[in-house]
């Protein structure tokens, strides 16, 4: 099957200069773990994803601190959290983005998305933002065919 | 000079250059300099495998295994915190204790992993304490050049010295760790004058610190007992090697087996990961850089010009050396410096008639306690640089020279004190 065929069409996607707050407030309203960021013309130049906010909020030097339970809670996560907010979607997200084309098979996805450890994708034609594809998306629509009421 | 003493120098010179400027990694830059003298005959194959320093080589391994292991354990960490929780949350006492800590574990550890363990603990909490990282990364990076000069594992030029010189583990701790101590001391003090104005904040510290759960950082007890009984038996060794007539390599090699025995690890995965081979390829390589340099008569050359500067002045020998070194390895990498100038301190004492041993003791001096001076000097201040930018703060080359250039003026000073004391009249 062809992506084209499984995808989720809705076009929900922040813009660069949106706030991580809003956009937070958009990951949850859709309940989805990632946002398309595009631009003016409708290009997918980034993506940010909850994984990028949760870093974001964490100190910089957290992977060389091998555990952090010893540490009381003075809300350190809390403040850095609210800090992070208050900045701009194109700080935070990721701009080197992987995308799909319609017509990219299921095989294909299904192994860059378990490689490039992704939940969720955006699709494009032509370079404009045409839909999202996720690992939910993925299994759903195959095994259950919600398009072809014949199955 | 002939052409072969043009070419080896040649060699070490741009070797020198590639690595202080960071365009190839060290590793690469030494192993292409050998390959390069030994292709072209500089210095035959095999006379260059004679040069490579086996023992230093062994040394450096038996510890990366034991210190490797340890790590995991979580026990350095488990220390640091310890013992910062200990001052009650005073920010100065907190400073005082984190640059005894790091100089401490430093003395047995390498001083990038002593940092590289201790400074993301330590930043953490002083973040909690709410008080600027930047002058506790700087200390830290002071404290384990500093810490790394007391023994024989401390730091590689006291590997490389140790080795050539023959002097045990115990020849170090009576030579070098009381000064040690005493430049740590005065270079704390002054830091704590440095730095006076960070110190002088208010913060909501005492509560927070008597909050930290140290406990927590021990993840497996009984491979962290297994590993201090390792490193114990190691360190037990490293007191009577020099009796039982066995090199330091042995010692530690031994300790390492015995542990990769003992403890359930995959053998395999801690040789290939904790063993920094990239480092053991660096000294194998430079060693053989270092033997085109003796062949070729470059370093008797430097040895002639030194000998006829201090005919007859051998205490302003060792002052001088202890300088020169130092301030070169401001900049210069110290394990390049230190393997090049043990051939010139023994060929400086036999020219000057002089006992070798002081002019080892002060080129271990210069070349380990000049690492504070510049991001050039020691793999520690970059690392505490970058320590410093992922917390949000900047510390710039210059910035880090400015004040690293001081403390190794201080350090320097005291150690010529030390210098004029301990052997001024017996020359």
């Amino acid at each position: 099957m062809l992506v084209g065929e499984l995808m989720d069409r809705d076009l929900t996607a922040v813009s660069p200069d949106t706030t991580i707050g809003e956009a937070v407030e958009v990951l949850a309203a859709h309940r989805i773990s990632g946002l398309p960021v595009v631009n003016d013309d409708g290009r997918v130049i980034g993506f940010l994803s909850e994984k990028d906010i949760v870093k974001a909020a964490l100190p910089g030097y957290f992977d060389l601190l091998s555990d952090s339970s010893f540490l009381p809670d003075y809300g350190q996560f809390a403040r850095r959290l609210q800090r992070v907010s208050r900045e701009t979607v194109e700080k935070f997200m990721k701009k080197d983005v992987i995308v799909f084309e319609e017509h990219d098979t299921d095989l294909h996805v299904a192994m860059v998305l378990i490689t490039k450890n992704l939940k969720r994708a955006p699709v494009v034609r032509d370079g404009i933002f045409a839909g999202s594809i996720s690992r939910a998306d993925l299994l759903d629509y195959i095994l259950h065919s919600r398009r072809e009421p014949s199955d | 000079m002939s052409i072969s003493a043009l070419a080896a120098l040649a060699v070490f010179t741009a070797t020198i250059i590639l690595i202080a400027t960071g365009r190839m990694r060290r590793s690469v830059a030494t192993l292409l300099g050998a390959s390069l003298l030994m292709a072209f005959n500089v210095i035959p194959a095999e006379k260059a495998v004679g040069y490579i320093d086996f023992n230093t080589i062994g040394l450096l391994m038996g510890m990366m295994v034991i210190v490797g292991i340890l790590s995991r354990t979580g026990i350095f960490q488990y220390i640091a915190v310890k013992t910062v929780k200990a001052t009650g949350g005073n920010i100065p006492l907190t400073f005082i204790a984190v640059i005894f800590v790091t100089a401490i574990l430093s003395a047995f550890l390498d001083n990038v992993t002593t940092v590289l363990l201790i400074s993301p603990v330590v930043i953490s909490l002083v973040e909690l304490i709410e008080v600027n990282p930047v002058p506790f990364l700087i200390g830290e990076a002071f404290a384990s050049n500093i810490g790394g000069t007391a023994t024989l594992v401390g730091d590689p030029p006291n590997l490389i010295i140790g080795s050539f010189a023959h002097f045990s583990f115990m020849d170090f701790i009576v030579n070098l760790a009381p000064v040690t101590l005493v430049i740590l001391v005065v270079v704390c003090g002054w830091l704590l004058f440095h730095f006076r104005k960070e110190f002088a904040m208010s913060s909501p510290s005492a509560e927070r610190i008597a909050e930290v759960d140290e406990s927590k950082l021990i993840h497996d007890r009984s491979l962290m007992f297994r590993a201090v009984g390792a490193m114990s038996f190691v360190l037990a060794g490293f007191g009577v090697h020099h009796m039982l007539h066995l090199p330091a390599s042995v010692v530690a090699l031994l300790g390492s087996a015995l542990l990769l025995a003992v403890v359930p690890v995959n053998g395999d995965e801690v040789i290939h990961k904790d063993i920094e081979w990239p480092t053991i390829l660096f000294f194998a390589t430079l060693f053989i850089i270092v033997g085109a340099l003796r062949e070729t008569g470059v370093i008797s050359m430097v040895s002639g010009v030194f000998s006829t500067l201090f005919q007859g002045r051998p205490l302003l020998a060792l002052l001088a050396i202890l300088w020169f070194s130092g301030l070169a390895c401001s900049f210069v990498n110290n394990v390049a410096f230190t393997a090049t100038f043990v051939f010139v301190a023994k060929d400086l004492a036999i020219s000057l008639g002089m006992p070798a041993a002081p002019v080892f003791w002060v080129l271990a001096l210069g070349a380990c306690l000049g690492g504070n001076g510049s991001f050039l000097g020691s793999a520690a201040n970059v690392i505490v640089a970058d320590m410093a930018e992922r917390s949000g703060s900047r510390i710039s080359f210059r910035a880090f020279m400015d004040t690293g250039l001081q403390v190794v003026i201080v350090s320097l000073a005291v150690a010529s004190l030390y210098v004029t004391v301990r052997w001024g009249g017996s020359l």
